[in-house]
């Protein structure tokens, strides 16, 4: 009985998310929806290796930079096909995730995160000087759409209204989350908050917490990888400019506020910090400054985020005491 | 000291912090099934014995063999691999996790997961049904299977002694080393985790541990190693040991610096 409500909540969320370019016909309004889905992509991408994991990443707009020249450079230089340049992004995101996660292994805290900061940058530094590879600050346009999909013959979908990009993305973004969603209900995502607890404690009860760690690294930049793919090619235009600390700082508010190490509170977070900027684009120059103070406020009077506030109103069936310190 | 009826050697066992010397030239034997127990005044280097053959730390020097198989190499969860478990004297449980969680992640083991495996293979999830069953299991064989859905952060010290015997024992382990399993704990809670270590010895698991609770160290070891200052002073059985007047001098003058 439960799993069917489960179900049926489920569909009714897809079906009503489904109709939505029928009901917001402004492409305006389409656009940040589609950007918000990035960004859901972008903070659970985070959240596996920051929430799940508690290692702070201050590298993570990298990895979406990283996915996006790479389905670029893959198209525009070497005549890759679209859809396979995509997904081999992620791939390479993976590479350049072990490649900065094997010097990571033994950092942790406020270590961990200047030298993923300097990963950031230095990827960012990168992007602005391979003038050659990348066209530097000017940034590369007129980056392909992809081909049409066709179903046999009569039924196409071809990429060039929002309405038909919002579905691939919907599509993109339903199977990383249920990937996403098995991985931190099994023994994996177990492993994972078990090093976030206690590494130590992780390694004498058999589990090769280096290994696990480098999985994490892996599956947090493959994800984010593909945002940034899917990105290039739905914006067309990709410049270092997209891919800075703020945008890391940016992701890293929607995991913390919408809630660490949890799965929906990375997805409440980027759609909620995706639309709130659009909303208040009179104070935009203070954005940061704002997220600043919204992410202080957040982890002293909510450290569990939103999702925290919102399960402490649902009743919980065990009864679980005050929250440990 | 016949080397075929012991499982776990080690010789000339050393470890230096700089100039601190944790530990030097300490050889020990623990043979198959028996209650071993390593005693010894505050800083004599019994924990650092314990990090050292789980691999947590590297010794300076020394040999530690494990049915006959050098182990100093092994990094601590393929030593866990192997048969040596450990629990901790200041209780490491995840305290986020409820019980059965802790339980349950600790059959990594067994279940041996993969992002593909995890994703797409029934069977995987079959063994991760039965580590839950098995943690369940652990959980009644320790007494707190009605606690299993609670955080482990709400447990009583007691509580959470007897899961990390809970962890241990679901790692299957031939040899289990237990820091301290009484410490800080009130009589009928250390009743509790002797019966316990006799149940857990019926089993056919050897027991080594480090205790300062004399009564109990009396009670239940079959041999009994003496540590102060990084130095063996004294091996044998209870009486043995208890008549031994390096022994008494270690003790009592430990107690009169304090």
């Amino acid at each position: 009985m439960k799993l069917w409500t489960k179900f049926l909540v489920g569909l009714l969320i897809v079906g009503g998310l489904a109709c939505l370019p029928w009901m917001i016909k402004n492409p305006y309004y389409l656009h940040i929806i589609i950007m918000s889905g990035i960004f859901v992509l972008l903070a659970s991408s985070m959240n596996l290796i920051t929430g799940c994991t508690g290692r702070l990443n201050l590298g993570h707009a990298a990895f979406y930079g990283i996915g996006a020249y790479a389905s670029t450079l893959l198209v525009m230089r070497l005549g890759f096909p679209v859809w396979l340049a995509m997904f081999l992004a992620g791939l390479i995101t993976i590479f350049f995730g072990i490649l900065i996660g094997v010097p990571c292994l033994k950092l942790k805290g406020a270590y961990l995160a200047i030298t993923t900061l300097a990963f950031g940058e230095i990827t960012r530094l990168a992007m602005m000087n391979l003038v050659g590879l990348t066209n530097g600050p000017l940034g590369i346009r007129g980056i392909p759409n992809p081909p049409p999909i066709i179903f046999g013959g009569s039924l196409a979908i071809s990429f060039e209204s929002k309405t038909s990009y919002y579905y691939l993305l919907l599509a993109l973004c339903l199977v990383c989350l249920v990937i996403i969603r098995r991985l931190l209900s099994s023994q994996i995502g177990r492993t994972f908050v078990a090093i976030r607890e206690d590494e130590v404690r992780a390694e004498t009860v058999g589990i090769d917490t280096t290994h696990i760690k480098m999985m994490n690294f892996a599956l947090g930049a493959f994800f984010a990888g593909l945002a940034g793919a899917f990105y290039a090619h739905y914006v067309r235009f990709i410049s270092p400019d997209t891919f800075t600390l703020n945008e890391t700082f940016t992701i890293l508010t929607m995991v913390v506020i919408g809630g660490l190490g949890t799965f929906y509170g990375p997805i409440i977070g980027g759609i909620l910090f995706t639309f709130l900027p659009e909303l208040l684009r009179a104070i935009a120059d203070y954005r940061m400054m704002i997220y600043g103070l919204m992410m202080s406020v957040a982890i002293i009077f909510m450290p569990e985020g939103i999702i925290g506030v919102l399960q402490s109103w649902i009743p919980r069936r065990t009864e679980q005491g005050g929250r440990s310190g | 000291m016949n080397p075929t009826e012991s499982i776990l050697n080690v010789e000339g066992l050393t470890k230096y912090y700089g100039g601190l010397t944790a530990l030097e030239d300490f050889d020990l034997y623990v043979k198959k099934g028996e209650i071993l127990s390593l005693i010894g005044p505050n800083g004599a280097g019994k924990t650092t014995t314990f990090n050292l053959i789980t691999g947590l730390e590297s010794p300076t020097r020394g040999k530690v063999a494990f049915k006959g198989e050098d182990i100093i190499e092994l990094r601590p969860h393929q030593i866990v691999k192997k048969g040596i478990v450990r629990t901790f004297q200041l209780t490491r449980v995840f305290r986020k996790m409820t019980l059965r969680e802790n339980v349950a992640v600790a059959q990594h083991i067994a279940i041996r997961p993969g992002i593909w495996s995890a994703l797409l293979s029934p069977s995987e999830r079959r063994r991760e049904q039965k580590g839950v069953e098995k943690a369940e299991e652990m959980l009644r064989f320790v007494n707190l299977f009605s606690k299993r859905g609670d955080l482990a952060a709400n447990l009583s010290l007691g509580e959470q002694k007897r899961l990390e015997l809970a962890i241990g024992l679901s790692l299957d382990p031939e040899l289990l080393l237990l820091d301290e399993p009484v410490a800080g704990m009130n009589p009928k809670e250390t009743q509790e985790i002797i019966g316990l270590i006799g149940s857990i010895r019926k089993k056919g698991i050897t027991v080594f541990l480090i205790e300062h609770d004399m009564r109990m160290v009396m009670g239940i070891s079959e041999r009994i190693i003496v540590l102060n200052y990084g130095k063996k002073i004294a091996e044998g059985s209870p009486e043995e040991v208890s008549r031994n007047p390096a022994v008494v001098e270690a003790y009592l003058g430990a107690r009169d610096r304090q």
